[in-house]
């Protein structure tokens, strides 16, 4: 770890994507970079939401502005983030109960904003997405797809890192050092052991997403922010390979995505104070919603299982000072305190999308650039991130992927794809999925480093300990989100040991103990709203095998 | 909403208890079979996701031998996740080894044709080291023995004109291994149903039924073949027989079970009419129906085998009840492991080592019983065990032709 | 086909069950649909005081346990138990006697937690060492441990008392083949075992069970004067849940969940769970009880009856209500 008292360009507040890709552009324009995070990567919204890549399409009718900004993020992405990423488009479905014409002002604004729309019959609907419901009177194609929020951010930190960044995890902003009116660093506390630390920067970027009105307050700024709740679930198995919408105007519970292996529906929102943000719980009016709703963009989620519920909380800005908080902004915010509050050396970088995190991140550094003075270009939309070099699944298929009637390539297609496999195993060609070029990276071949830790996501050591080496994993709850460990079907029954002890060698064993606890209690937060069926079933399995067998 | 949970061939309901696993014949011999849960359950959600995570040689070595889907505790169909996924995605067509092992109406009728010479042939050492190298057929496999006549001829011209003097009339699939290999058993159905008051007819056009095609990618053979079966047993049904009586496990299973699920066959209306003899013989028994008058000096001591496609359909309860009824017998029940050959796949020079092995626990199990002979419905376990240990296998129809006294029997049953 | 009484769950309890009817002479059979918790087996059964009759039970099947005294967990605990089966370390008080200890760390296999194993066993004064399989035979440690998987337990065939077997995540290989040595002695004595069948349909007649039907002998009465109910809790499907309630599957039995989903989970995982504790209701004589009434011949038993029962406690009930059958 760098010396707490060396003094940087810019330190970002916030290892969400956005502080993260702010971290990203910084370094790569030359400056002398610090991202903080208080816990672990994509802890806020970042890591809760559908995992949409947005076509922008919902945005197109109410918000023409965000909807470009959307789409042309969204083609971007899949160039630099082409491992994060999965292209399988997206319906929105028009249902007997809604406008039909509805749809023609869509597809108009789609257009207007500059994203492909186009109409297709139910019948083609169906044929293309099996599980849509076949209910439904009008259908339109856009670009959507799908894309890993913690692939995503990950990516961007190792990138920040390759170009000189300092990157601390666990170490929580607990004041921001001020002189007269100058931001000048920031105090930290280490969230693991307790410890003290000062960080010292020209700027200080805060990019705490929600909590970005408490770091403002530090300042004695006041960014009025309206935490919206949303909750979503996690359906057992992909029960559909294309993005389905609603076709109306955006209501709960209207966006089914798929993505790996299972199937997500989302979202509510409800208000939320700001002091209940960290111990938010689904509800049961929120899974009734929700699956009652998902239900009407396909009728298998009323019979699929569902393993997992969460929730997150989108930081909404208001566009003024009105506390009613009724004018909410829907773009970009970067605000410069200097002329806003006469505070110097601080920014605040929010609002947004997850879609929009680079153009945040860009407008963020242009600013963050120019107060100091510095006349460097953004090149994140270039540049590809780590783990986008060479081929990705999708390139290994033909362009034109004849549309079979399960929407994936047909089956003579699948020899190019086991030429581009070779002779990876299975293993190999699940960690491909999710490392993209860096799987070159994890140590395959021997007993040792080949054994499972997980089987349903097919992690095996090996992988683990190049979670580990390169990405920052010493914890179950990190190893989780970077290999999928313990998001399958059994929710960590059996991988969580085995995961545990490979970490304690590097962690120790108490604290993988300790660790190993904790993670359960976080698996049963998510399986505890909607235990009932297989999942409670599953429950008390992993009740029996960790308290009864294992006693811990 | 959420009243039941649906997904295809049960998928959803594993619960990752590792069950399956633990009761793998493949997986508790090798190291190189990830097992029916990754193969199955965890490796369908990855597939449905893109098909390039299809692992042909991970999913071949599955011997659907079904014990995984015996075993689970939540009825997923593990083996059927595993075939379904053979079938539609695998890239490797049959080579002419395949199309040899498993076009059994072919090989068959031409064998019986020239069956001394065609048995003497695969008896020769020379011609076993000449198959292994050319076809990779295990040199070390035992061939079965090819029959001169064929059943269905035989019957047609001893048994058929008899049969229509029994007030009850019953269909025979009589299956290859009868009809081609071991006549003897259909002879045996015969006589016992006839001593129960039963005429035995055949099927107006019998084939294979594909089980063997199946394994080795032959899909839309098999499924000509499995129409043909099933429009017969139609007619056969509507005409008048009571049910389809059938000898061979395998056979059963697959036209019960797979015909539908696997090659899309419609049998809905014929498949519960589909009986092994061993079942309908014992519900008889149980409904007052007939009676059986065994042979009073009748004594043997056998050890009974449950084959795994008999364990998977349950009926192992009914040979196991008959057998119970048979005074003389000392019958010792086997604990349930697999022979290993698999049908058509321990022919295969590849896999011979590992079938080989699968089975050796149920070899040490038989020689420990101290049997003179061993009872499973299952013909290519028979082959496996005759070739493996010294004792002969019966079919539990012909250990009941021998045990009965059918003169007897058949006067009780007039 | 008929029996005197039949079983519906081939668990600990249901093959406990049958194997003491068929030693009175009873004509029993057993429905069991798949594998059971003995797949998940410790080496050894919880609860306090063990019941001679059970043990004895055990030992007739070629079951050899010893009673009483502590088990050793994966991680390194002793818990107390009611026995053990031979071959899984036993320890006759709470403190571990030996001094060195050899853990065997098989290849690719993750079951065991090694790592917590060692801490915890070095915490407790121990010399610990982690050997490979080859060293097995040439090691001097007080005692060897393997875990009771595959590999494990072949170690154990072939070393015998040399190993000591420790429980690991599962499948348990011993459990496992404890269950097929109880199927075989059951067997033995004339029970008819069903593997891998369930109960789909039952026929009440007058408050009686008259008979049940299962999925694969179809069109198959099985008729018997009583019937046990050893179906298991949740995770082996004797109740089931959905959305918004719970209920045993095959008869239809009286169960004290309450019907607000929210109540049947606690937030924290650690806490002591409610739907644990769910089971179907019985009057005091034991008979199951269907719509507030009893069905005069139908006995719950086991962990059915609420999940968080000892093992001691659910076969000596099942024993008592045997002793009603004969």
């Amino acid at each position: 770890m760098k010396n707490a008292t060396k003094d940087y360009d810019v330190i970002v507040i916030g290892g969400g994507a956005t502080g993260a890709g702010t971290a990203r552009d910084c370094a790569m324009r030359g400056l002398k970079t610090l991202l903080v995070e208080r816990y672990d990567f994509t802890n806020g919204a970042t890591g809760r939401n559908h995992g949409l890549l947005h076509s922008g399409a919902r945005y197109a009718v109410n918000d023409a502005e965000s909807a470009e900004e959307c789409i042309a993020e969204n083609m971007t992405l899949r160039k630099i983030a082409r491992h994060c990423v999965e292209e399988h488009d997206g319906l929105f479905i028009t249902l007997p109960e809604d406008d039909l014409e509805y749809q023609k002002t869509f597809v108009e604004r789609c257009q207007h904003a500059g994203i492909r729309a186009d109409i297709i019959s139910p019948e083609e609907a169906l044929r293309r997405e099996p599980a849509v419901n076949p209910r439904l009177i009008g259908a339109v194609v856009v670009p959507d797809g799908s894309i890993d929020p913690f692939r995503l951010t990950i990516s961007n930190v190792l990138d920040a890192q390759l170009h000189g960044a300092d990157v601390l995890t666990y170490h929580e902003v607990v004041s921001l050092i001020i002189n007269n009116t100058r931001v000048e660093g920031v105090r930290l506390r280490n969230n693991l052991n307790g410890e003290e630390i000062e960080a010292r920067a020209r700027i200080t970027v805060n990019a705490a997403g929600i909590w970005g009105t408490l770091i403002a307050e530090m300042a004695g700024c006041k960014v009025s922010m309206f935490p919206a709740k949303g909750s979503l679930l996690i359906f057992g198995h992909r029960v559909n390979n294309m993005v389905i919408n609603r076709c109306r105007k955006p209501a709960n519970a209207d966006i089914l995505v798929p993505g790996d292996a299972i199937t997500v529906i989302g979202t509510t929102s409800d208000r939320v104070p700001i002091e209940t943000v960290d111990q938010l719980r689904v509800t049961p009016e929120e899974v009734e919603v929700l699956l009652t709703e998902g239900a009407q963009l396909a009728p298998a989620l009323a019979t699929t299982r569902v393993i997992r519920a969460y929730c997150g909380v989108r930081p909404l800005v208001a566009s003024d000072d009105d506390p009613s908080g009724r004018n909410i902004s829907r773009g970009i915010v970067c605000l410069d305190h200097a002329t806003r509050d006469g505070v110097e050396g601080f920014v605040t970088i929010t609002g947004g999308k997850l879609m929009t995190y680079r153009l945040m991140a860009e407008i963020c550094t242009d600013m963050v650039c120019k107060k100091l003075d510095v006349n460097a270009r953004c090149e994140t939309a270039e540049k590809p991130l780590p783990g986008t070099h060479g081929e990705s699944i999708q390139q290994a298929y033909n362009v034109h992927k004849d549309h079979s009637p399960s929407g994936r390539a047909m089956a003579g297609d699948v020899s190019s794809v086991q030429r581009f496999f070779g002779d990876r195993t299975y293993a190999e060609k699940v960690q491909y999925g999710r490392h993209g070029a860096d799987t070159e990276k994890i140590s395959i071949g021997s007993d040792d480093k080949d054994a499972l830790v997980c089987e349903c996501e097919q992690v095996t050591v090996g992988e683990v300990e190049y979670a580990m080496e390169h990405q920052m994993v010493e914890r179950l709850i990190q190893l989780r989100r970077r290999t999928r460990t313990g998001m399958g079907t059994c929710q960590g029954q059996l991988c969580a040991l085995r995961a545990a002890c490979v970490l304690s060698r590097k962690t120790g064993v108490e604290a993988a103990k300790a660790d190993l606890r904790k993670f359960l209690g976080e698996r049963w937060k998510g399986m505890q709203p909607v235990a009932w069926g297989s999942t409670l079933s599953e429950a008390q399995l992993i009740q029996n095998v960790y308290r009864n067998l294992l006693n811990v | 909403m959420q009243k039941v949970s649906i997904s295809p061939n049960e998928l959803e309901q594993c619960l990752k208890c590792s069950i399956c696993t633990a009761v793998c014949p493949v997986m508790n011999n090798s190291d190189e079979y990830p097992g029916p849960k990754q193969c199955g359950p965890d490796a369908e959600r990855y597939r449905m996701k893109d098909i390039a995570y299809f692992d042909e040689a991970a999913l071949k070595k599955c011997l659907n031998c079904k014990r995984c889907e015996t075993a689970c505790p939540h009825g997923v169909k593990i083996a059927e996740l595993i075939q379904a996924a053979r079938r539609d995605h695998s890239q490797h067509g049959p080579g002419l080894r395949e199309m040899a092992l498993a076009n059994t109406d072919v090989m068959g009728s031409m064998a019986t044709l020239v069956a001394p010479l065609a048995n003497f042939g695969t008896s020769l050492g020379v011609t076993k080291w000449v198959l292994d190298k050319t076809v990779k057929i295990d040199h070390r496999r035992t061939f079965p023995k090819y029959a001169g006549t064929k059943f269905e001829t035989w019957f047609r011209r001893n048994a058929e004109a008899q049969q229509s003097q029994y007030k009850h009339q019953v269909t025979y699939f009589h299956g290859c291994y009868v009809n081609y290999n071991f006549p003897q058993l259909g002879k045996d159905l015969v006589s016992v149903m006839n001593a129960l008051g039963y005429g035995v007819q055949l099927l107006e056009k019998e084939k294979c039924c594909g089980v063997a095609l199946m394994a080795n990618g032959m899909y839309k053979q098999a499924k000509k073949q499995g129409e043909v079966n099933i429009d017969s047993m139609r007619k056969a049904l509507k005409g008048g027989a009571e049910a389809i009586v059938t000898t061979s496990s395998s056979c059963t299973l697959n036209m019960r079970d797979e015909y539908e699920s696997m090659l899309g066959i419609d049998q809905k209306d014929v498949r519960d009419s589909i009986h092994l003899g061993v079942r309908f013989i014992c519900r008889l028994l149980d409904e007052g129906k007939v009676k059986l008058v065994w042979r009073k000096d009748f004594k043997k001591h056998v050890c009974y085998h449950t084959a795994c496609h008999m364990a998977r359909l349950g009926w192992n309860v009914y040979t196991i009840s008959l057998l119970r009824r048979i005074p003389g017998l000392e019958l010792d029940i086997l604990e349930q492991n697999c022979c290993g050959i698999s049908g058509t796949y321990g022919f295969k020079k590849e896999n011979y080592d590992l079938s080989q092995k699968i089975g050796s626990r149920l070899f040490d199990d038989i020689s420990a019983t101290g049997a003179e002979a061993v009872v499973t419905e299952c013909e290519t376990c028979k082959w496996q065990i005759e070739m493996s240990t010294p004792l002969p296998v019966i079919n539990p129809i012909s250990l009941l032709a021998e045990a009965l006294d059918l003169e007897a029997t058949a006067q009780a049953n007039r | 086909m008929k029996f005197d009484t039949i079983i519906i769950g081939g668990g600990l309890t249901g093959l406990v069950s049958g194997l003491w009817l068929q030693q009175q002479g009873k004509r029993t059979c057993i429905v069991s649909f798949g594998q059971t918790l003995l797949h998940f087996f410790s080496g050894s059964l919880s609860g306090e005081n063990p019941d001679g009759e059970v043990a004895t039970l055990l030992a007739d099947a070629g079951v050899k346990t010893t009673a009483g005294g502590y088990r050793l967990t994966p991680l390194g605990e002793l818990c107390p138990v009611a026995f053990t089966l031979d071959g899984y370390y036993h320890s006759a008080d709470s403190i571990m006697k030996e001094q060195s200890v050899a853990i065997v760390r098989l290849p690719k296999y993750l079951g065991l937690p090694i790592e917590f194993l060692v801490d915890s066993l070095a915490s407790q004064g121990k010399q610990v060492s982690v050997i490979a399989p080859e060293a097995i035979a040439t090691t001097k440690a007080d005692v060897i441990l393997v875990p009771a998987c595959k590999a494990g337990n072949d170690l154990k065939q072939q070393f015998g008392a040399k190993v000591t077997l420790v429980a690991a995540m599962p499948p348990s290989i011993p459990g496992q083949n404890l269950h097929a040595q109880l199927v075989k002695r059951y067997q033995q004595l004339g029970g008819t075992f069903i593997q891998g069948d369930k109960v789909v349909k039952s026929s009440v007649e007058g408050r009686r069970v008259a008979y049940v039907e299962t999925e694969k002998l179809t069109d198959e009465r099985l008729v018997a004067d009583n019937f046990i109910l050893a179906a298991g809790s949740f995770q082996s499907e004797g109740l089931q849940s959905n959305y918004d309630h719970v209920w045993e599957p095959v008869f239809g039995v009286d169960v004290d969940a309450p019907a607000d989903r929210t109540q049947w989970t606690d937030l924290d995982f650690f806490a002591d769970q409610p739907y644990q504790h769910y089971g179907v209701c019985r009057d005091a004589q034991g008979h199951a009880l269907v719509g507030g009434s009893p069905i005069s011949n139908l006995y719950p038993a086991g962990h059915i009856l609420g999940g968080a029962r000892t093992d001691i406690e659910n076969l000596n009930e099942a024993l008592e209500v045997c002793r009603k059958l004969v």
